[in-house]
């Protein structure tokens, strides 16, 4: 399926369900404005500032940090693996399920393994895999995709969670949540006790102690990485704190960002085997550090910034377009404005130059990242590679007729004359199409799109510029006065 | 001081810069004796400094050395030297006043004129101005930005601010100029110069002048929609609340999400109809909510969105630029130009 064309045919699909434009309100009305409100008020107003110079130095000796990273970790015991594509993780992924036995995968929610596609390559492999995060098990039950970051079904409402139960899981028809929840939980319960390997992601780890931090709010991560024999993380190769100060910053920020928590509920260091010291933890800790097209971002500066994401999904609680259309419409794992950027990033700026193009850079999502990353500068470069090419991204021109109608639009616009000349065309040509509202309803060709669900203004019968010449110009002039 | 002038373009370099320099000594002449008690009498006297400014240039330009100018000043030039001069101390505020006000909504322009002449700020107008390039810019095709940005910058160099009824405009100009020449050092320069005096107008006429008051009358329920660059480009959200609630009559009301987006966004509106038009409409939604008769703004691109959306849609609403609301009834005798 070619994403671009499935854009706006997704986007409809979003806006046209109920459900998921409750939630979407839901969500868009607490969350949103609540980090705002938030970051207004926090007693350290420097923080956000703070952790975002830091992190570009971290990104800036990334190579010497993952260095370190991987020291400790495997100091500890852990093995890691540097996947340059999601083809390599997936293999080395493969690999220690092989030698392992694994037989069921449990996951802790992770954007990551979803960008790698390591969920049918495992099933492929006849491997069970079950996601024990509520919101990504319901998704993974109903055969759907997650719509957000940080609440995976915010599409899906209590009653078609009931039927889905009811259907799946086969116990008797509730819309209540404890016992919705109960049940999720007997389930997943013991699909956590019999399994073989946990699998995670990676909110945040840390250089300096050789960890890999995890937040979740339901405490399925704690027994996703401490009961399977096999804990294998997947780590996005930027989300590395160089130390401790870092690190606890970006927590901090990232679960204020994400649900206005101080602290999630449950915060896990995992990173090494268990040992007589330690004895809870799997017999194997395995961190697969992904590249997949990251590097390239790392070497360009003008989109080196996005890999200070933290993704904490804040700027999809406050997106309009996001909070119209839901995050099916992105096609990626990542939506919403963070998507807009780093999906045409990493898997190919034509594919999804619709995620480029279908903003309003209205700014909300800059101004609610906790590491004020510029996301509408970065889209705005984007789509300067959409409109002449781009060598160093591979990008090809996106359409003739659009840079065709701009070099139109250059022309008119850099001749005074030529401009008056046109707003006098368009002027007789709208004056016959005038309603008695004094507004136009349709146009042709591009104008037809405006027109499709709105009104026109017509050209005024003296612009300004002529009113000027006649009237303003003169009465300061003195010769009327 | 547009009054010591008949056309810019008509006046050689050389009057001009003579006018200019002598402005700019009486500007800061005026404010020295503003803090004095004598002011009456220094305006009267710079009146009559004023006639002979004008003079003095008209005897330039007409000198033998360019006989073109003295002929293409022609007889304006003699109604010209009985100009009464405007008194200000303040720069001339050239419009930029933006292409969908130039060519859709002029009243708002008249709007900005009359307000600035109540004020006794002279106004100019530099009529080669069509668009700021915004749209290009946005839309990616920087290059075609860049020709407009040139083409802009040419035409308003020589002003001593720039002020325009649009903020996005506003911050086309601030922000995305200097980005569009950073590897050009000479224009980049110039993009940060006219970027230091281009304001939008509710911004200039609270911060920079320190107006919040224009006697304006306008017994209507009024909300306000702030504009996504105007306020988190150029965070500027306080000015046009100030003016609004200085207007007498006018009951103010805060919608919800007054800073939400409406959908507008340039290309976005034409090439995702539907995303907009859902956008539009949940503006709309909480524009109806919050009871208001008028919903305005200070930047016109969005007001032509949430107007044309109320209006398909039939709804009583009307919409108005922030300067239309403030010259209505305004001056109480100032000597408006309405």
């Amino acid at each position: 399926m070619n994403p671009s064309h499935s854009y706006s045919r997704k986007a409809e699909a979003g806006m046209a369900n109920d459900t998921l434009q409750k939630g979407l309100k839901m969500i868009q009305g607490r969350f949103g404005k609540g980090a705002m409100d938030y970051w207004s008020t926090m007693q350290d107003p420097e923080r956000r500032k703070r952790a975002k110079s830091r992190r570009m130095q971290t990104l800036e000796h990334l190579d010497i940090v993952l260095a370190e990273l991987a020291e400790n970790i495997r100091k500890r015991g852990g093995k890691v693996y540097f996947a340059a594509t999601a083809e390599d993780a997936i293999r080395y992924t493969l690999e220690v399920a092989r030698e392992n036995k694994v037989q069921r995968v449990v996951k802790g929610k992770s954007m990551t393994t979803v960008e790698v596609g390591i969920d049918p390559a495992l099933e492929k492999a006849g491997i069970e895999v079950v996601e024990t995060d509520l919101g990504e098990y319901i998704v993974q039950l109903a055969e759907d995709e997650p719509s957000h970051i940080i609440a995976p079904c915010i599409h899906m409402d209590r009653k078609q969670i009931g039927e889905l139960f009811a259907d799946k899981l086969g116990i008797d028809y509730t819309e209540n949540p404890p016992e919705l929840t109960q049940a999720a939980r007997t389930a997943l319960r013991e699909k956590l006790l019999t399994a073989d390997m946990g699998l995670t992601g990676c909110n945040i780890a840390c250089a300096e102690t050789g960890h890999v931090s995890l937040v979740s709010n339901e405490g399925n991560i704690r027994m996703a990485t401490t009961m399977p024999r096999v804990h294998v993380a997947f780590m996005g190769m930027e989300r590395v704190a160089a130390n401790l100060q870092e690190h606890q910053d970006l927590l901090q920020l990232l679960t204020r960002g994400a649900a206005l928590q101080k602290i999630s509920t449950y915060v896990s260091f995992t990173g090494g085997v268990a040992d007589d010291d330690n004895p809870d933890g799997p017999e194997q800790f395995h961190l697969v550090i992904i590249d997949n097209g990251r590097s390239k971002i790392l070497a360009d500066p003008e989109f080196r910034e996005v890999l200070a994401c933290i993704r904490c999904g804040a700027c999809l609680n406050i997106c309009p377009v996001y909070g119209k259309i839901g995050g099916h419409a992105y096609s990626s794992a990542y939506s919403g404005p963070i998507g807009a950027v780093v999906t045409p990033l990493l898997k190919g700026v034509n594919k999804h130059a619709d995620l480029c193009k279908g903003e309003t850079l209205c700014g909300a999502c800059k101004d609610i990242c906790p590491v004020e990353n510029d996301l509408p500068r970065m889209l705005s470069s984007l789509r300067y590679k959409l409109a002449y090419g781009d060598e160093k991204w591979q990008v090809k021109p996106k359409s003739r007729m659009e840079r065709l109608g701009f070099r139109m639009w250059k022309t008119g616009i850099t001749s005074r004359s030529l401009y008056s000349f046109c707003l006098k065309v368009a002027r007789w040509y709208m004056k016959g199409k005038t309603g008695d509202n004094g507004m136009v309803s349709a146009m042709p060709f591009l104008g037809g799109k405006w027109t499709k669900d709105r009104d026109l203004p017509p050209i005024a019968a003296q612009t300004f510029s002529e009113r000027w010449r006649k009237t303003h110009r003169n009465s300061r002039n003195g010769s009327t006065s | 001081m547009p009054g010591l002038l008949p056309e810019k373009d008509l006046i050689s370099a050389n009057g001009f810069a003579v006018y200019r320099g002598i402005c700019g000594i009486g500007r800061s002449l005026l404010r020295k004796v503003q803090s004095t008690e004598s002011v009456d009498v220094f305006l009267l006297v710079w009146n009559v400094r004023g006639y002979a400014v004008n003079f003095l240039v008209l005897l330039h330009d007409t000198t033998p050395f360019c006989p073109s100018i003295r002929d293409a000043m022609g007889t304006r030039v003699r109604f010209t030297f009985f100009t009464r001069v405007t008194m200000s101390d303040k720069p001339v505020v050239s419009l930029f006043v933006q292409c969908l006000v130039d060519s859709m909504y002029p009243d708002v322009g008249d709007a900005m004129v009359s307000i600035f002449d109540t004020l006794r700020v002279p106004v100019d107008f530099p009529e080669q101005q069509t668009c700021c390039g915004q749209p290009a810019f946005n839309a990616g095709y920087r290059k075609e930005a860049a020709a407009a940005a040139k083409r802009f910058l040419d035409i308003f160099e020589s002003a001593e601010v720039i002020v325009c009824p649009s903020g996005s405009c506003v911050h086309m100009v601030r922000h995305h100029y200097p980005e569009l020449f950073k590897n050009d050092p000479v224009l980049f320069e110039k993009a940060k110069a006219v970027a230091a005096k281009t304001f939008e107008f509710s911004q200039y006429l609270v911060d920079e002048l320190g107006v919040t008051t224009l006697g304006a009358y306008f017994p209507h329920k009024v909300t306000y929609h702030d504009s996504c660059h105007l306020t988190r480009g150029l965070r500027v959200d306080a000015p046009p609340r100030k003016l609004l609630n200085s207007v007498v009559g006018l009951e103010f009301i805060e919608m919800k999400d007054s800073d939400a987006c409406c959908g507008f966004g340039g290309t976005f509106s034409v090439n995702y109809p539907e995303i907009s038009t859902a956008m539009v409409d949940e503006k709309i939604e909480n524009i109806l909510a919050c009871g208001a008769e008028i919903v305005t703004g200070c930047d016109i691109s969005c007001l032509m969105n949430i107007q044309g959306r109320l209006s398909r849609r039939g709804e009583e609403v009307k919409v108005m630029h922030i300067a239309e609301i403030l010259a209505q009834g305004q001056g109480h005798g100032q000597g408006g130009a309405q």
